[in-house]
Parts: C-alpha cells; sequence; structure tokens
C-alpha cells in the first residue's frame, strides 16, 4: 500500500484542535511558574522568597482556566461530571488520570499558598513538594495523552513526555519574567523586585533552551532515519503544513532567537531579558500546536 | 447521656446512611452495568472479508446501504460528515497493476485503542469482539478518534433529527457523541448479515463476506486460513477484524 497513490471520498476534521493546544501551552506555563515560586520555600533559595506569591497566582490562574477549556471543548459539556464519578471512571484512560490531576494540582498550590501567607516554612515545604510533583505530573501527562498513539507517528515518541516539560519549564519561566517586568513597571520602586532575579532565570531558561533544542535534534534524527511515514511527517507535515509554527515560531522565534541573546551580552540588559523571555514563552506555543495537530494532519485524508 | 441525645444521634446517623446510600447507589448501578452488557452472542469472533479486486470504482451499495441502515448524518461539510464505512481508491504508483478499492470501516480490533483510552468505558468490547460506544457514557472527549488509525470513528457534530426515512430500529445519535461502525449490531442480533455486505450481494459484486471466525465451518474462517490476506496496519498489534483480499 505505501507504494499506491490514494484517492479517496471521505475527509475528516482535525479531532483536537487550537483548545487543545492552547490547555497545553496553559499546563505548561502554570507548571513552569510552580518551579519558581518553589525555589525559596522548597528549595531554600532564599532570594527568591518575594517571587513566591507571584509566580504561584500565576500558576493557579493559569490552571483554573483549564476546566472551563476543556469542559467546552467536549462534545457533551455537561457531561465533564462523569469524568468524576467513580462508576464512570476507567482506569486504563489517560485522560481519566488527568482529570485527576487537574483536579489535584491547583489544590495543591493553593494549599502551598496558604502556608506561604502564614510563613508556615514545614508545611510549605510539604506542600510544596506535593504540588511540585502534582505540577510535573499535570504536565507529563500531557504528553503521555499524545504519545500514547501508535498510530500518529509524529506523536508516538518516548521524547514527548520530555519535550513537553522543558518546554513547560522554559516558558514557564519566560512567562514569570514578562509579569515582573510588567509589575516592575506598574509599581513603585520601593516595591518592585530586583532585576537581578530576571537576569538569572534567563540564565536558566538558556539551559532549557539548549536541552529542548537537543531534545528536537533527537527527535529530528529519530524522524528521518525512521519509517516511510515518520519520513513524510517530517517532510510534508511540519516542512510544509506546519512550516509556520514549527520552523519559525518553535525554532526560530521560540529557540534560536533567544538563544543567541541569552549567549551575547544582551542577556545582562532588561530588554534582552524581557525580549528572549517573551519570544520563549510564544513560541512554546508552536510546539503545542504542531504536536497536536501536525500528528492528525495526515490522517484527516482519507 | 440523655435519652434525647441518643435519640438525636439516631435520626442523624440514620440520615447520614440515607444520604450515603442515594449518593452511593448510582454509582453500584454504573458499576454493574459493564458486566452485564458484554453477553451478547459470546464464543462468536465477528468478522469481515473484503475481496478488493471484486469491488469496483463506481460502487457506491455498502456505503449508501450503511449511511440508510444506520442513520447515519451528512451535514454537508466534507470534513464534518459522519462516516461508518468509506472507499478509498489504491493506484499503483508505476501503474503496473489495475487500482483497487478498499472500503475502509471500524477494524473491530480484538485489542481495540479506542477501548483503552476512552476515559469514561463508553467504548467498549462485546464478548464477540464487536466494539461499541455508549452513547449515554460518551462525553465526546475524542480521544478515541485520535487513538484509531484506521479514523473509523466521527464526532456528531450538529443535532440530527428522525425523518420519515430515518430506520426505526436504529436510534438517533445526538450532538456531541462519538460513533462508528457497530458491524450492524441489531440485526446481527437478529440473525442478519451487515447491512454493507447485504447490499454488495445484492449487487452481485460478492465484495464482502461476513461471518464467525470461530466457526471452522464458516465460509469466512475457510477463506481466511486458505486465501492470502491482509489486515490494515497488522504492524500495530491490534488485531483487526476486517481482511482483505487482493491489495
Amino acid at each position: 500500500m505505501e507504494e499506491s497513490i490514494v484517492t479517496y471520498n471521505a475527509f475528516h476534521h482535525v479531532a483536537w484542535g487550537t483548545t487543545i493546544s492552547v490547555y497545553f501551552w496553559l499546563v505548561g506555563a502554570s507548571a513552569g511558574s510552580f518551579v519558581i515560586s518553589s525555589f525559596g520555600w522548597v528549595f531554600g533559595i532564599k532570594r527568591y522568597k518575594p517571587l513566591t506569591m507571584t509566580a504561584s497566582v500565576t500558576a493557579i490562574i493559569m490552571l483554573l482556566l483549564v476546566p472551563f477549556l476543556l469542559t467546552w471543548d467536549l462534545g457533551k459539556p455537561v457531561r465533564f461530571i462523569y469524568l468524576l464519578i467513580p462508576g464512570y471512571w476507567h482506569s486504563t484512560g489517560p485522560m481519566a488520570w488527568g482529570t485527576l490531576l487537574i483536579c489535584l494540582y491547583p489544590m495543591s498550590m493553593m494549599v502551598y499558598s496558604y502556608f506561604v501567607i502564614k510563613s508556615n516554612q514545614t508545611f510549605a515545604k510539604v506542600f510544596g513538594i506535593v504540588a511540585i510533583v502534582l505540577a510535573l505530573s499535570t504536565h507529563w501527562y500531557t504528553g503521555v495523552v499524545m504519545e500514547l498513539n501508535p498510530g500518529r507517528f509524529l506523536n508516538h515518541t518516548a521524547l514527548a513526555p520530555l519535550l513537553f516539560l522543558t518546554g513547560a519549564f522554559i516558558s514557564g519561566i519566560g512567562l514569570m519574567n514578562v509579569i515582573v517586568w510588567i509589575r516592575n513597571m506598574l509599581l513603585p520602586e520601593e516595591k518592585r523586585f530586583d532585576w537581578t532575579l530576571v537576569y538569572e532565570m534567563a540564565q536558566f531558561m538558556m539551559y532549557g533552551i539548549v536541552f529542548d533544542i537537543f531534545l528536537l535534534f533527537l527527535d529530528f534524527m529519530q524522524t528521518i532515519y525512521g519509517s516511510q511515514n515518520e519520513v513524510i511527517g517530517h517532510g510534508v507535515v511540519l516542512m510544509q503544513v506546519f512550516r509556520f509554527p514549527y520552523l519559525w515560531l518553535e525554532m526560530v522565534i521560540g529557540l534560536f532567537i533567544p538563544l543567541i541573546i541569552l549567549v551575547t551580552p544582551l542577556k545582562r540588559t532588561k530588554a534582552g531579558a524581557i525580549v528572549a523571555s517573551l519570544l520563549v514563552a510564544v513560541g512554546v506555543y508552536g510546539m503545542r500546536i504542531w504536536w497536536v495537530m501536525g500528528g492528525q494532519y495526515l490522517q484527516s485524508f482519507y | 447521656m440523655t435519652m434525647a441525645t441518643i435519640e438525636r444521634r439516631a435520626v442523624l446517623g440514620l440520615g447520614g446512611a440515607l444520604a450515603a446510600g442515594v449518593t452511593l447507589a448510582p454509582g453500584i448501578t454504573l458499576l454493574a452495568a459493564p458486566a452485564e452488557r458484554t453477553e451478547a452472542s459470546a464464543g462468536r469472533r465477528w468478522a469481515m472479508l473484503i475481496d478488493s479486486t471484486q469491488c469496483t470504482n463506481s460502487c457506491t451499495a455498502c456505503t449508501t446501504a450503511c449511511r440508510k441502515e444506520n442513520n447515519v448524518p451528512l451535514f454537508g461539510e466534507p470534513s464534518r460528515d459522519v462516516h461508518w464505512i468509506r472507499k478509498v481508491e489504491l493506484r499503483d504508483k508505476d501503474q503496473r497493476r489495475p487500482s483497487v478499492q478498499v472500503p475502509v470501516l471500524c477494524n473491530h480490533c480484538e485489542n481495540p485503542p479506542c477501548v483503552h483510552v476512552c476515559p469514561t468505558e463508553a467504548s467498549f468490547i462485546r464478548k464477540d469482539g464487536i466494539v461499541l460506544v455508549d452513547m449515554h457514557r460518551c462525553i465526546g472527549c475524542r480521544y478515541c478518534i485520535i487513538a484509531c488509525p484506521y479514523k473509523a470513528r466521527s464526532l456528531v457534530y450538529h443535532e440530527t433529527r428522525r425523518t420519515d426515512e430515518s430506520n426505526p430500529n436504529v436510534p438517533i445519535r445526538s450532538k456531541g457523541v462519538v460513533e462508528k461502525c457497530t458491524f450492524c449490531v441489531h440485526r446481527l442480533d437478529d440473525g442478519q448479515e451487515p447491512a454493507c455486505v447485504e447490499a454488495c450481494k445484492k449487487e452481485g459484486k460478492g465484495a464482502m463476506l461476513f461471518g464467525d471466525l470461530n466457526d471452522p465451518r464458516s465460509e469466512i474462517a475457510k477463506r481466511v486460513h486458505t486465501v492470502a490476506t491482509k489486515t490494515i496496519r497488522p504492524d500495530l498489534g491490534l488485531k483487526p477484524r476486517v481482511y482483505y483480499q487482493g491489495l
């Protein structure tokens, strides 16, 4: 069949579209922001403590948008409740587990934030650790949801969760830096965050970018030395149909331009750090687009 | 401890037990439901064999019969129309072989990924190997569509209504659920063949054969064991139950 030309009389709509891409971006940015929030109270890096609540509130808000998006995207929105009823819960369905994570993660962040407000170091650390595990699991799960589809060759790779987590880490930091910048612009001098934190977070982001490029290179190698489907998937789907989100938005805008900024003296300028952060936060959305829709693209025909 | 306190406690306890009972009872019923629905035609293994050399380009008997029998809706939007069976034409790149027609439908896999990933157990497999969707449990998350390598499932994007031409034996599906080929399970349970197979026979093509693989005397069991057949994407290990001859 591979040596044949296919003509067909049926088309298929992409089952998961923009809403799911936005959901993946939100969960990732939330997880990344929460990691920043935990630096001060969980990992004991005291100079990050002033950032804790800003990062935590950002992470909570991003995640609280998720249930609305997902419910709205269901064919039967009112039936979202089935996901929470034991008689309907299906243990082999990754989405059933994902529902639990999406419920538990914001709750744990709220409990953590409560103990941070109460300055209870012990409980803040305990619930911070719980929340970090849940943050990573919630975003790891989004990669797993896409990965567990052997028929979708662009998605079916064990690198998926790692790519998602790395994207979460860098987009979360990028988003936090942009929020710090906006906050510093709006507040008086004495309430502003220290800019050195932004430079330091940009440095963390640079390590994440390098690791992300490495993972994408591994994925690229597997694809071009892979099956005919994988070769077509890369050559046609990614380099032609999804060229903008894959090549331009993710690679050029989201990874290479920020990397160039962050390996030059520009990284020590406010403009350099903020532009790099903004580009990374936007660029990761490109990855979410091609990852969700690119995998389905070839299968939208015949 | 006074009598009044005991009575109050007893009343509170009874109230709590009643509340717990009311809350848990539907869950217990729902938990029992999947076990009841797996009994149909146990011991059989329904399968289909499609001889693509006998299937012609111009014939749409199977797709038309399926649409009519199962009230499969057409919305006039090519990417959102529902298809339970569709025809694909394969042409040899070098034109050394004639083109072949491949009707594609749910492969009723023995190891169905759609069933595994469904978060509410709406997709399930009967004892006889037929993969079905419980429309009352489906939430329309579409994960099964993503998981199916045969693109055999469709979401009902718009509301559909019963008309005078609708088949009263098959329910109309509401907007927002996922549907797919059922191997005409309502006909099978009445001892009939799927509508597409019957239509193909009526056309005199004989391209479609349906039967029980577990019955060694059945025509399909003999053909699958004696004729060179293929399944689509056997590499995925799903053990599909739609076989193709002449591919």
